[in-house]
């Protein structure tokens, strides 16, 4: 049975990631709604958007559906990541349920780091291709440290899955033996 | 599981990740390092230039110095987080998982990352306003939402307490391995 420090620590971090998983989809609802429903002038405040450009609808759409890869996958992640701390403060670490938990954060980290990454270098494109008289933005080959560091943090908790998974079958094996 | 007994497709999955770590850590330096430097020393103009700075406004020197130190103090830090992970994808590589040290290791990769994304949420707040300085109207201290950020904490937050739970569960199977 885990100690109870480690108890209130998880309780305290359900807490956190229960507010992340109120808070990021409002955030997200506020912004890409804002880009897609608010007509023009949602884009023309942006710094290197013409004041004066037209978007049309279907382009802003598509602006918003670059991304919505990644939301999908942040949100599942941090859902993962709730239960594989629900998991964790029941002191169940070799089970299949905890190398499940902790493979999909891990997947769900990666793939939402590296659909980020892939978006990036067509944002500044796609906000400017409607400009007249700022500059274009041609789709530059940059990237986001963070979502890198995200993605390959991501494939570590997926290496510590299936770790995991070997010991826990040599665990179960040991205590059948037992 | 003992050094000996790690299957082979482990170690490999766990070389394959260094190479890409290691690949990303020394890019992340040279670049980030690279571009704090630029911006506050070597290349003075791009600061004069920037987009929020008023024209014809001119940045001291102490300012330059305040700023590329504390961008430099998160660049370390998160040099540290990439090192700290090359440690311990190193151990699963040589097969040392189920230890002690590898679960404290992975509890000090979730500290220093939570710490890290902690105190580069707090300087965002900051940049704006020392950007701006000495602007007319310096831009007010203001928290930045960055959801990057935000998964790089719920990350950290997974590694601490898998760490944790880890090494409590090492030390039960000690026990009960010795009772066996």
């Amino acid at each position: 049975m885990p100690n109870s420090k480690l108890i209130w620590t998880g309780r305290a971090l359900m807490l956190g990631l229960a507010g992340f998983a109120l808070y990021y989809p409002y955030r997200l609802y506020l912004y890409y709604s804002h880009m897609a429903f608010s007509g023009d002038a949602a884009w023309q405040g942006i710094w290197m958007v013409d004041d004066t450009a037209l978007i049309p609808f279907s382009w802003r759409l598509f602006y918003v559906s670059l991304y919505l890869p990644t939301v999908l996958a942040t949100f599942v992640m941090i859902v993962a990541a709730m239960w594989l701390t629900m998991l964790l403060m029941q002191g169940r670490f070799f089970e299949a349920a905890t190398v499940r938990a902790l493979f999909v954060a891990g997947l769900s980290a990666c793939l939402a780091g590296t659909l980020s990454s892939l978006a990036i270098p067509f944002d500044a494109w796609l906000l400017t291709a409607w400009n007249t008289d700022l500059p274009r933005r041609p789709i530059q080959l940059i990237f986001d440290s963070g979502e890198i560091g995200n993605a390959l943090t991501g494939m570590g908790m997926m290496l510590m899955a299936y770790v995991l998974k070997t010991a826990a079958d040599k665990h179960r094996e040991n205590a059948e033996i037992v | 599981m003992t050094q000996d007994h790690t299957p082979s497709h482990i170690r490999i999955g766990a070389t394959v990740l260094m190479v890409l770590v290691s690949a990303q850590t020394l890019n992340f330096g040279y670049c980030a390092y690279g571009r704090a430097i630029q911006f506050c020393f070597t290349e003075p103009a791009r600061w004069n230039t920037h987009w929020r700075v008023d024209p014809g406004t001119m940045i001291e020197t102490g300012t330059r110095i305040g700023y590329f130190a504390i961008w430099g103090f998160i660049i370390s830090a998160s040099m540290a987080c990439f090192l700290v992970g090359l440690f311990l994808l190193n151990r699963v590589r040589r097969g040392l998982v189920f230890t002690e040290t590898t679960a404290n290791g992975i509890r000090a990769l979730g500290l220093t990352l939570g710490f890290t994304m902690l105190i580069d949420q707090v300087f965002q707040a900051f940049d704006p306003w020392l950007i701006t300085r000495f602007n007319a109207e310096p831009h007010p201290v203001r928290w930045v939402y960055d959801p990057s950020d935000i998964k790089s904490l719920v990350m950290a937050a997974i590694l601490f307490l898998f760490g944790w739970v880890m090494r409590e569960s090492i030390a039960v199977e000690r026990e009960n391995r010795e009772f066996v």
